[in-house]
């Protein structure tokens, strides 16, 4: 045990290291940070996303919630460089997204919502495509893939092309590129549709490893079941807007204290 | 309504996005800008080309029709036309027969294969007008300079010019039917384009051989005695050329209606024996290429160990690019098969024997006049250049990456970097398809090692700015919403931009050179050589110079 803890603190003491050190209003080192965030389309005609003010910390589980056409997607894909805000900041690890893009990139492992992978290239081909990019050694992605390929059970679709998977496969495979560098902000967007109940508990094992090693997963999901066991903290937006945050625990305080989470959910995002 | 037309309607709307097209400028006004860009960029190119002909066409009409032969030129450029809508029209075929998106929707419903055939026919045909107007419409004007077409004329030349793309069409259907239903599934994308370029390299060999051979009959006295029918020469290796030329000659007689109506019976019967073969091997070969193929080989340690191997990120780049677009068959068919089908229509005449004596003498002429190695060096740097601004390498990559942009912008790489792998792979690609070109030119004027190598080097960097200014436009107006592969490259006008970009700097450069040529032939290769060098220089610098704003204004909504 006193092994283990030891290790956590020499990982943490790694990434500290690796990262703009940016403490959080309320202690804990942010990974992520929206400052004010906006965007709108169609010149300004529908406001997609609204002064969204948010933090999450490092080592946190994080479940961004909201009806359809809440703005879950829009603000997801602007931490990534899929989209600019209109007004605000955005920083990851400390590094503004618009100013710093490739350090705040390197930061993220992203696997959206649709994951659209090119259907010309093996799975292999694609993983070591990524790990390139991401500058991963020979040898370190051998052993994360090794062991990523046996948690997915993908070894007998490696060599295929990513044409002929499944959804359900090509969901693996784009959460196997995101974990195969092993990034300080896992970034998720719907992970949980496709993959086959075996998978979805594996990945959520995958996924409090990842945070247990120091790391922070940023995911939005309609699973509120889901969010509710892993999340350490909720955040619920509509309309663009943040209407609530925090724990499970400070969620309750706002409805009955033996409300689930969907029955908050529920309450708040009803017209 | 019958299901055909329904299906042709359907089908029209969604080849040539015309609902999109009406939701995006007619109701909600977006971008009305684009359409007028368009408008500007195809009068530009028409004209461009449409003038090229034109004089062209002029030229010879005004020469044959002092032997009594003007209808020749006729014949000549209709050959012209149907040979370009066989060429294009058989890489087209293949990809809107087993390519499009749309199959997977069509298949399940209960229509025939030549409902299916025949629909996508059509629209292949109407495609395939453009080409054949940009050819016939300049060479009538000329032939009518010189002998009057009239109402009727013009009347029976419209007529006619409807059905030119429809035989040779036909034709490519039925290869393109038989040819994947015979490639083997596994390595069918691959196999498919090989399969391509050897039928496309035996009948253009065929084609010249078959010129040569009748060239050889002729006799100085039938020229002489003017007793050689040109048109019936000229077409002899393709019939409904010489149809189509009688029909027009001799508009408004009983021969050039029966003519016409030869045209007309001929295109229904090969498009009846498209039908016919279609129907029997269409699904078959469809269904085949469909089907997933799987190695099954289990990645094990040793197995991973092997292909888990670092290299650096532009490397990795350019593996993507080239993978991503070599298996592709559409892409590599539509956007790449030019750059090799060009030189190999250069080759096979020089080098099978079957050119006959006119380059010899040409080759001859150019290396006893003062300038004629200048020209003749500068005539293939222009072939190179406007064979490499035919490629869409670079003009599509970044429309072509569709919905997979969100990947490229994901990743922590440079813009800078991203575009640099995409233009080192256009200008990989030009690099070894211009050499047959070079060894053409060598072989026939033998020019020496520095006009060779100004007329290589001139060529690929005359081309190359195109090709860099031609990637400029494609990160500045993409085309992304693209749902069918094809559509990515043969639909998408970024395609066209570098052809516009070159043929601007080629008059400029022709300009350069009236004005240079009198100070002697090396300064002025020198001058065009050092200027083209600069200018392909200079925008790859602005271009990566602005890579990273033009990269981050792309935003992935979808």
């Amino acid at each position: 045990m006193f092994l283990f803890h030891f290790a956590l603190c020499l990982v943490n003491a790694e990434l500290l290291a690796s990262q703009h050190v940016v403490s959080s209003s309320k202690g804990g080192i942010l990974v992520l940070h929206f400052q004010q965030i906006s965007k709108s389309y169609q010149k300004g005609k529908v406001k997609a996303v609204d002064a969204l003010t948010l933090e999450v910390k490092r080592g946190e589980i994080f479940g961004f919630l909201g009806p359809n056409g809440a703005g879950k997607t829009t603000s997801i894909k602007m931490v990534v460089g899929l989209l600019r805000q209109d007004q605000g900041h955005i920083t990851v690890n400390g590094y503004d997204t618009l100013v710093d893009p490739q350090k705040t990139k390197a930061s993220i492992g992203f696997v959206p919502d649709n994951p659209d992978l090119y259907d010309k290239l093996t799975g292999m081909e694609y993983i070591n495509f990524i790990a390139d990019i991401y500058k991963v050694s020979s040898a370190t992605r051998q052993r994360r893939l090794e062991r990523l390929i046996d948690i997915f059970e993908i070894a007998g679709a490696m060599g295929d092309l990513i044409g002929s998977f499944s959804h359900g496969m090509k969901q693996k495979l784009a959460l196997t590129a995101a974990l195969i560098h092993e990034p300080p902000l896992l970034i998720l967007d719907e992970p949980m549709v496709g993959l086959d109940p075996r998978s979805a508990h594996l990945f959520k094992e995958l996924m409090n490893e990842h945070c247990s090693q120091g790391r922070t997963v940023f995911f939005s999901t309609h699973i509120l079941d889901v969010a509710e066991r892993l999340c350490h903290r909720v955040g619920i937006i509509k309309k663009g807007q943040l209407i609530s945050c925090g724990t499970m625990a400070e969620l309750r305080q706002t409805s009955d204290q033996n409300s689930s989470l969907e029955s908050i959910f529920l309450e708040l995002t009803k017209q | 309504m019958s299901t055909l037309m329904s299906l042709f309607r359907l089908s029209f709307r969604n080849y040539f996005g015309l609902s999109a097209m009406r939701v995006k400028y007619l109701h909600k006004r977006e971008k009305l800008w684009e359409p007028a860009l368009v408008a500007l960029g195809v009068v530009a190119g028409g004209l461009s080309f449409g003038s090229m002909f034109y004089y062209l066409a002029l030229t010879m009409v005004r020469g044959s029709a002092m032997l009594g032969q003007a209808d020749f030129v006729l014949t000549q450029f209709i050959l012209l036309s149907q040979i370009m809508a066989f060429t294009f029209g058989l890489f087209a075929m293949i990809s809107i027969l087993y390519f499009s998106n749309d199959l997977d929707i069509l298949v399940p419903l209960p229509l025939k294969a030549w409902h299916i055939l025949a629909t996508k026919l059509s629209l292949v045909n109407i495609v395939e007008y453009a080409p054949v107007v940009v050819i016939l419409a300049p060479t009538l004007l000329a032939y009518n300079q010189v002998i009057p077409l009239g109402v009727l004329g013009w009347f029976t030349a419209f007529a006619t010019m409807l059905f030119l793309p429809t035989i040779p069409l036909a034709l490519a259907g039925i290869l393109a039917v038989t040819v994947m239903r015979g490639v083997n599934r596994r390595h069918r994308d691959i196999l498919m384009v090989i399969a391509s370029i050897a039928l496309l390299s035996l009948i253009l060999y065929l084609q010249y051989h078959f010129t040569a051979s009748m060239t050889g009959q002729i006799s100085a006295e039938d020229l002489a005695m003017n007793r050689l029918d040109f048109v019936e020469f000229v077409g002899a290796s393709f019939p409904p050329a010489i149809w189509a030329t009688r029909a027009v000659a001799q508009h408004g007689t009983a021969r050039g209606m029966l003519n016409l109506a030869y045209l007309i019976l001929s295109s229904a019967a090969a498009v009846g024996a498209f039908m016919a073969v279609g129907q029997r091997v269409f699904y078959g070969g469809l269904v085949g290429g469909s089907e997933r193929t799987r190695r099954g080989a289990l990645y094990t340690k040793q197995i991973i160990a092997r292909h888990a191997v670092e290299s650096t990120a532009l490397s990795a780049l350019l593996s993507r690019e080239l993978k991503l677009f070599m298996r592709m068959p559409i892409w590599v068919m539509n956007g790449f098969i030019t750059i090799v089908l060009f030189p190999l229509m250069a080759f096979f005449p020089t080098f099978f024997g079957v050119q006959g004596a006119g380059m010899t003498q040409v080759a001859e002429m150019a290396r006893n006049h003062p300038h004629g190695l200048a020209m003749a060096t500068l005539v293939v740097a222009a072939a190179i250049a406007f064979m490499t601004s035919l490629n869409t390498l670079a003009s599509t990559a970044i429309s072509r990456e569709g919905k997979y942009l969100w990947i490229s912008k994901t990743l922590p790489v440079s813009a800078k970097k991203q575009l640099t792998a995409k233009l080192i792979f256009a200008l990989g690609a030009a690099i070894p398809s211009s050499i047959p070109l070079v060894g053409v030119y060598a072989f026939l004027f033998q020019p020496g090692a520095a006009h060779l190598a100004t007329a290589y080097i001139l060529g690929i960097t005359a081309g190359f700015t195109p090709q860099v200014l031609g990637l400029w436009f494609d990160i500045w107006r993409p085309f992304l919403t693209w749902t069918n592969h094809q559509h990515a490259v043969k639909n998408n006008l970024n395609a066209v931009s570098p052809m516009l970009f070159g043929a601007a700097l080629g008059f400029v450069s022709f300009l350069a050179y009236r004005q240079l040529i009198a100070q002697g032939t090396w300064t002025t290769l020198l001058v065009l050589l050092l200027t083209h060098s600069a200018l392909a220089i200079l925008a790859t610098v602005l271009l990566l110079g602005r890579a990273e704003a033009l990269y981050s204004r792309l935003e992935v909504k979808g």
